[in-house]
């Protein structure tokens, strides 16, 4: 079974070798201008990688998170519990969300293929962002059969 | 070798970068370092903890990646190298078993967000969630 550490197992990184090893230029450890934290650069099958370091590899430390917020939890407005209702009562099919609402400003597919190997199933994922440019990302994703 | 008895990394992540072709990892045979070159291949760094699950990187390779035995998971991902649409994924492994499509909606309103949801079943699911004051910004 796969584990994660849990908030009450974290303690803060204080090691100070990310910051380190980002300042040597020529590691893998880099900042993220735009997130605010600190990524692992790589190559995989889908292309470069920028990997969020979630603990330091060094001291296991919870890692700074930069700019990430945990998404907001606060209920609907009366008014927006209405809209939804409404959208709910108008939106039947995708055809009927692009006739109503336009193009969306991201798309996000996931396919699924179940048996391409004897214990492996495969994730694709393609991401359209029209909000940079329909920007189109495409990744695959390798996971165990669950048993 | 348990993960959970030994407090060792059980999300596979170091070992999946041990078997990228032309992996940047390698993990040092007498030491079990798990070491991480450098881009201008002048030195590495060690890395001591997964930095995914936050446990400790095992010392030794292990045999299978998350149950998934080694030359399967490198067969597959020699498969996937090339691969980079859907139509040509279609093309080597056929159609696909399920498609579930997210459309998000982020400038449609000042205070929510919409996303729209189709399962396999051709079933539409909506929800509204409220934005955050930097999504209110950014608008």
């Amino acid at each position: 079974m796969r584990k994660i550490k849990l908030p009450v197992e974290y303690y803060p990184c204080k090691c100070l070798k990310p910051q380190e090893y980002r300042d040597q230029g020529n590691t893998c450890i880099k900042f993220h201008p735009e997130t605010g934290a600190f990524d692992i650069l790589y190559n995989d099958i889908s292309g470069e990688i920028w990997s969020r370091i979630m603990f330091c590899p060094f001291c296991g430390g919870r890692s700074p998170q930069g700019k990430y917020k945990p998404p907001i939890t606060r209920p609907l407005s009366q008014k927006e519990k209405l809209q939804e209702t409404t959208l709910k009562q108008k939106i039947k099919s995708l055809e009927d969300a692009y006739g109503l609402l336009g193009e969306p400003d991201r798309i996000f597919t996931q396919y699924k293929f179940k048996n391409p190997s004897q214990n492996a199933v495969l994730l694709a994922c393609e991401v359209i962002d029209n909000t940079q440019e329909n920007e189109e990302h495409f990744t695959v994703f390798i996971h165990p059969k669950k048993t | 070798m348990s993960p959970e008895k030994d407090n060792l990394c059980s999300c596979y992540w170091p070992e999946k970068i041990l078997l990228l072709p032309d992996s940047p990892a390698i993990l040092d045979e007498i030491t079990g370092e798990f070491r991480w070159k450098n881009s201008d291949d002048e030195g590495y760094i060690v890395f001591k903890f997964c930095p995914k699950c936050g446990y400790e990187i095992p010392k030794i390779s292990r045999d299978c990646i998350d149950g998934i035995p080694k030359e399967e998971y490198i067969e597959l991902q020699s498969t996937l190298k090339n691969i980079r649409s859907i139509k040509e994924m279609t093309k080597t492994y056929g159609k696909p078993d399920k498609e579930v499509i997210q459309m998000n909606y982020l400038k449609k309103s000042e205070t929510v967000t919409i996303h729209i949801f189709k399962d396999c079943d051709e079933k539409i699911e909506i929800l509204l969630r409220p934005k955050s004051a930097d999504q209110k910004r950014k608008k």
